[in-house]
């Protein structure tokens, strides 16, 4: 039978899918990483990030994501190729956000499952 | 750089503030469903010095483009998943990469967990101003 019966238990005050397409295109020369930077209003130091890609560029892969300043969105993005690859403007992101309740200095209070 | 004063995303509710054991909390947000689901996959080998996608139809969860995924599995033979997408309705299309030398085959009939967050049919992102506000 579908439909839920419980609400999950935790610390989360707050859980958003948002989308975000990028406004310039994103180059990562051969075997190396680089760090690109997304303006998204409300995102805040302490919140949990994932990234879906929605489109594939060979070679290219977001290893690491993480808000980095108020309303900032910093991405790792490695290349495992031998020759440059190019993430072009537009490519549209997915981002699962999750906000613990208690944030000081941009960590929850809590440190175990309780 | 100080932390900023928040206390919810509206700002003006300061919330219960958990710090102890057995509470219970429905978080707020534009998030109509969420489900831990477990698939077995048998990936096919990765090229060395690669990052390849790979598609899996039929996952059986019933999962829409929309849809945010994630994936985690037991490392696969020395390559990662680093990415994982709703390429189309109910199939899963996962990233691999493998930065070694030689061709990798993830091991055949691995557990991946898959975490999904469906957003609400009818929400809209604000055009400007906070992405969060609820």
């Amino acid at each position: 039978m579908p439909g839920p019966t419980t609400y999950a238990q935790g610390n989360m005050a707050h859980e958003f899918v948002l989308q975000y397409a990028t406004t310039a295109a994103i180059t990562v020369t051969t075997q190396t990483s680089t760090v690109a930077t997304f303006s998204i209003v409300g995102l805040l130091p302490g919140d949990l990030v994932e990234l879906n890609q929605t489109s594939h560029v060979a070679g290219i892969s977001a290893t690491n994501q993480w808000v980095s300043a108020p309303n900032t969105l910093s991405v790792q993005f490695m290349n495992s190729t031998g020759s440059s690859q190019t993430i072009p403007s537009g490519t549209t992101f997915i981002i699962g956000v999750e906000r613990a309740d208690n944030v000081v200095n941009g960590l929850p209070v809590l440190s175990q499952i309780v | 750089m100080a932390y900023p004063v928040v206390t919810n995303v509206g700002g003006s509710n300061p919330g219960p503030a958990f710090d102890t054991p057995d509470f219970s909390a429905a978080p707020v947000g534009n998030v109509q469903k969420v489900g831990v689901f477990s698939l077995t996959l048998s990936p096919v080998a990765v090229a060395a010095a690669s990052a390849v996608e790979q598609s899996f139809a039929a996952t059986g969860i019933g999962l829409l483009t929309t849809d945010f995924v994630q994936v985690q599995c037991a490392a696969p033979n020395g390559c990662a998943v680093t990415n994982a997408r709703v390429s189309a309705a109910d199939t899963l299309t996962l990233q691999f990469v493998n930065p070694t030398a030689s061709s990798i085959t993830p091991t055949a009939s691995t557990i991946y967990t898959v975490n999904v967050l469906r957003p609400l049919a009818n929400w809209a992102a604000p055009a400007s101003g906070n992405q969060l506000d609820w």
